[in-house]
């Protein structure tokens, strides 16, 4: 019995899946030292050049790099929503 | 949910710390050495940070513990722990360092306000490493606690 694979999974494909997981992680990772993590100001940065990039490089390794960062910028303003305050990272209560 | 109503800056001392007797000290150990309790409806966070010029740099920490002979040498902790006793270390120096100077801001022992917050009940607790077996005189002239804290109250 033939296996359909499917060759997109909710919509990307798996090449477009893998450049937006080098994004988010790669993406988090060097950017981190310079503008932090998980903060509204470091979400805002992420966001930004995630939509200004695509418009000056136009490749689609960028456009799919950048989705993840993008995803990764959304994830820093929601936790720095929830967390509280421009440069504040996770309060851990003891 | 926890909703903060108001935070500020306070710096805790000996009698903050209860530190009210001697205080034996085991050599080659860390030994508590005395314990701030979280009041009620508040959260408190070691260090505290303040802008000047423009940079975020924190306040001037001092702790001096002496037996009847002079300074005693050896390590510091600050902790904060839980109401059972489990706790994370903050900060750990030499006795040197946070015996470097009270307001002196280029040589004192500048805490920042950590990113852990004691809650009620919660302790903020000093520990000490010394080589050999100590006591502390606690009113001895020269014993000194004066830790920066960043107060919030919280109401749930």
């Amino acid at each position: 019995m033939a296996i359909n694979v499917p060759t997109k999974v909710a919509g990307f494909d798996y090449s477009e899946l893998a450049l937006i997981t080098l994004g988010k992680i790669g993406g988090e990772k060097l950017a981190k030292p310079v503008i932090g993590n998980g903060t509204l100001k470091s979400g805002a940065i992420k966001i930004a050049a995630a939509f200004l990039l695509p418009m000056v490089v136009k490749n689609s390794i960028v456009n799919g790099v950048m989705k993840g960062v993008a995803i990764d910028g959304v994830e820093d303003v929601v936790l720095g929503f929830t967390r509280g305050g421009m440069d504040t990272q996770g309060v851990v209560r003891i | 949910m926890t909703v903060v109503t108001n935070r500020y800056q306070k710096t805790l001392n000996a009698t903050d710390f209860g530190l009210t007797a001697d205080v034996s000290l085991a050599g080659g150990k860390w030994t508590l050495v005395c314990e701030y309790v979280v009041p009620a409806q508040q959260e408190i966070a070691v260090g505290a940070t303040e802008v000047i010029q423009g940079g975020a740099t924190g306040r001037p920490a001092y702790i001096r513990f002496d037996d009847t002979s002079g300074q005693l040498t050896g390590k510091i902790r600050i902790v904060v722990a839980d109401a059972n006793d489990q706790g994370q270390v903050v900060t750990e120096h030499s006795t040197a360092e946070w015996s470097a100077s009270e307001t002196d801001r280029n040589s004192a022992l500048l805490l920042h306000e950590d990113l852990r917050r004691a809650q009620q009940d919660s302790k903020i607790q000093i520990w000490m490493y010394v080589a050999a077996d100590k006591t502390i005189d606690y009113d001895d002239a020269d014993v000194k606690i004066s830790l920066p804290v960043t107060v919030y109250t919280v109401r749930r």
